[in-house]
């Protein structure tokens, strides 16, 4: 049974004060703010859920993939048997605290590839098989070229992609060329994606590459020759592996080339 | 390499979310640093309890906007407020701190806040906080034995004190200290500058404390006038910041919520004794570069110098001229011949004592822990003087310095007149840095040929001399000359001793 809307100010209202006593750092108008954003989704929860969802909201984790996860709770905890939802909002917070105690990147890559989920049924394996996606070391081999354009505007309008370095097996770091801001280029084994912003990365030591970059229009890889589609002149290339990076002086994209097989 | 699997496991396993019966729970976050509690702990209470925009600790270059008259000074370094910052820093150190301000500025509210930091429960924080009024007595402030006691006394035998729990608390909250008798200032002194109290020939231990004492006014508005040896004994002044009308709003929902700040204090940021413990050696062990005690000493030094006090070296100090009932006015403006305006011994009527070095060292080295630093650096120390010599250094309100119309506002703005006899004595510091410099390599020779025979002794002891002269015929016999001439005497001293086979 769903709960009056004053039933939910309560609850809300008593787990800011609750949180207020355990954090000296807390951040009433965030709380507020995320509060109202999930507001849809706290009118479809029962009143443990409801608690246990502001039990977890209120704890002052980071999180992205957490965030958003909260905002979406009441249709991804729909298909779940009300007595496991408990347990799915436990393993939820466990995780994200997991990923933000991680590598910079592990939570907004996350983040980003949970994006449209339907329900938080099986989180732990999903997470499992996103890490897993970008972790594991690039092939040699995979066949013919191909060149994936990738567009940074819907995640932040302004950015303009200048240099770029490795910062995991299939993670690349592009910094803006003007501002203080980053996003990263995740190349999972069935797709190419931008996520982010994230801070700054450290960068890890790129295997030797085995594409040669001609110059701004062309690149070689054993027999195969490949043109550009990318504009020109190009503004930075990181080629690494057969993985090559490339951003052009004009345009806010990023190409990347690799193999269909990666 | 761990695999993704791994870490997914290890999260679920580790983490903090639990269910327990019908209701999640997530349990405490990893235990905090102590330093990382201190800071956590200011930053709730300036944005939490006492609502302060207030940063008058501020660091880094100065930039001005606006007019020398009119204008904002901004700086590029990190910026606290005081009157919460000091008060955190007394309770790492265990030190004496006075709050100074109107009725109702929090005074009492930060004071208390203060103890509950160390985890006493509001409660018996307010039945431990001591009132001052003009009828406390000794046995109200200390206790005094059981009635039933002093009826069974047996001559002879003391009857057992039964002692105010109060004494033995870490913080020992002090209100309106100004209003107690004097007789009873004269066994909280003891308690405050000894750490113990004495009744009926019976004494008990306050262990480490952390003194807070609050004044509505610090110009002696109190009904007693507080004992100079009381006042001694408090290492820092704190003034009240006024409320800023723009956080009206967090006021009414606090009465909304039927809240006070003393009742919400986080558990995060609670001290425990262990806490307590480590930032103490921590912040004992901070660095204190040689260079940073003499910058102060360069000042303090010249602040005690009274060239008119007295003909001999050794009494050229103020105190030679307070025990003859004379004040520094009535002999600096006629007969000194020293340029008033330049020399800062002109500017205040005392010295400060060296309990007074020793709490701006310490308070030094806690502000350079709370900023993350091993070092104390000149910054800190500049920073906290006025707060430090707000009670010990009045001013000579009649020297030449305050005449000067750019100087008048130095006699109500302690804080910029601090600063500026610091700032002072840092530049002459740097122009007087070439003749220390000679007069240090003339020190190490003479030092040298102290060791040897009394042929050598003799040569010594005129090395000695022909600085001291040197040093009387190029430069007036200012605070700065005059401390050197005495370290130089002080050795010649010595010299001579070894010359008649003693030693000193």
């Amino acid at each position: 049974m769903s709960l009056t809307p004053q039933a939910i100010d309560a609850a809300i209202r008593s787990a800011q004060a609750a949180a207020r006593q355990r954090h000296a750092l807390w951040d009433a108008d965030d709380f507020e703010a995320l509060c109202a954003q999930a507001r849809p989704s706290l009118e479809m929860l029962d009143s443990t859920s409801l608690d246990a969802w502001l039990r977890v909201a209120a704890e002052p984790c980071a999180s992205r993939t957490l965030r958003a996860c909260l905002i979406e709770a009441g249709p991804l905890l729909a298909p779940i048997a009300a007595p496991a939802r408990l347990n799915t909002l436990a393993d939820l917070f466990n995780l994200c605290e997991g990923l933000c105690s991680a590598e910079p990147w592990f939570d907004p890559y996350v983040a980003s590839r949970l994006d449209g989920l339907g329900d938080l049924s099986d989180l732990p394996t999903l997470v499992e098989l996103a890490l897993d996606d970008v972790l594991s070391p690039l092939p040699v081999d995979g066949g013919a070229l191909q060149q994936i354009m990738l567009d940074p505007r819907p995640i932040d309008p302004q950015f303009v992609p200048g240099q770029m370095w490795l910062a995991a097996p299939r993670v690349v770091c592009v910094a803006d060329r003007r501002r203080d801001a980053r996003l990263g280029v995740a190349l999972g084994t069935d797709q190419v994606t931008l996520f982010g912003p994230i801070p700054a990365l450290d960068r890890v030591e790129p295997p030797a590459p085995l594409i040669t970059i001609i110059d701004d229009y062309r690149a070689k890889w054993g027999e195969q020759h490949l043109g550009f589609h990318a504009q020109y002149p190009l503004h930075s290339t990181l080629a690494f592996a057969n993985v090559v990076c490339l951003t052009a002086d004009d345009s806010q994209r990023v190409w990347v080339v690799r193999p269909e097989a990666a | 390499m761990q695999r993704s699997g791994d870490h997914v496991r290890e999260w679920l396993k580790a983490g903090r979310a639990r269910v327990v019966g019908t209701q999640l729970r997530v349990g405490a976050d990893a235990e905090l640093s102590v330093l990382e509690k201190a800071r956590r702990a200011y930053r709730w209470i300036v944005e939490q309890a006492v609502l302060t925009d207030h940063r008058d600790l501020a660091f880094g270059t100065p930039t001005r906007i606006g007019t020398t008259e009119v204008g904002v000074t901004l700086q590029d370094g990190p910026a606290y407020s005081a009157f919460v910052l000091l008060p955190l820093l007394n309770l790492l150190c265990a030190r004496r701190l006075l709050f100074v301000g109107a009725p109702g500025r929090g005074k009492t509210t930060v004071a208390t806040l203060m103890a509950l930091l160390t985890g006493a429960d509001l409660p018996t924080t307010r039945r431990a906080l001591q009132h001052g009024h003009p009828q406390l007595t000794l046995a109200d402030l200390l206790g005094s034995p059981l009635p039933g006691d002093l009826v069974r006394a047996v001559d002879g035998v003391q009857p057992p004190v039964r002692w105010r729990g109060w004494i033995t608390r870490r913080v020992k909250i002090i209100d309106e200290y100004n209003r107690i008798p004097t007789k009873t200032q004269s066994a909280l002194l003891s308690l405050m500058a000894e750490g113990y109290a004495e009744m009926f020939e019976q004494t008990i231990e306050a262990g480490p404390s952390a003194w807070f004492l609050t004044a509505n006014d610090d110009v002696g508005g109190g009904t007693f006038q507080v004992i100079d040896a009381l006042k001694d004994r408090i290492d820092v002044v704190v003034r009240c910041t006024p409320f800023q009308t723009r956080h009206l709003d967090v006021l009414a929902e606090r009465l909304r919520d039927d809240r006070t700040p003393e009742s919400a204090l986080p558990a995060e940021i609670i001290f425990s004794d262990e806490d307590l413990q480590s930032a103490d050696a921590a912040i004992r062990a901070v660095d204190v570069p040689q260079d940073v005690v003499q910058a102060v000493g360069f000042l303090l030094g010249q602040l005690d110098f009274c060239r008119r006090a007295s003909d001999r070296l050794e009494a050229m100090n103020k105190d030679t001229l307070h025990l003859a009932g004379r004040r520094v006015g009535h002999v600096c403006t006629e007969d000194c011949p020293l340029d008033k305006t330049t020399h800062l011994c002109a500017q205040t009527e005392k010295g400060v004592s060296p309990r007074t070095y020793q709490a701006m060292l310490h308070f030094g080295q806690a502000l350079a822990w709370f900023r993350g630093r091993d070092a104390v650096d000149i910054e800190d120390l500049r920073a906290l003087l006025p707060w430090l010599l707000h009670d010990k250094l009045p001013p000579n309100v009649q020297s030449e310095f305050f005449h000067r119309i750019s100087n008048r506002p130095y006699l109500t703005d302690r804080v910029g007149w601090v600063h500026q006899l610091f700032d002072r004595a840092q530049a002459q510091r740097a122009e007087y840095a070439p003749v220390q410099a000679k007069l240090a390599a003339s020190v190490a020779d003479a030092t040298r040929l102290l060791d040897g025979a009394p042929a050598q002794i003799r040569s010594g002891l005129t090395v000695l001399e022909r600085s001291m002269k040197t040093l009387l015929a190029e430069h007036e016999l200012c605070g700065p000359v005059h401390a050197d001439l005495l370290h130089l005497k002080a050795i010649h001293a010595r010299g001579t001793a070894r010359l008649r086979g003693e030693t000193l």
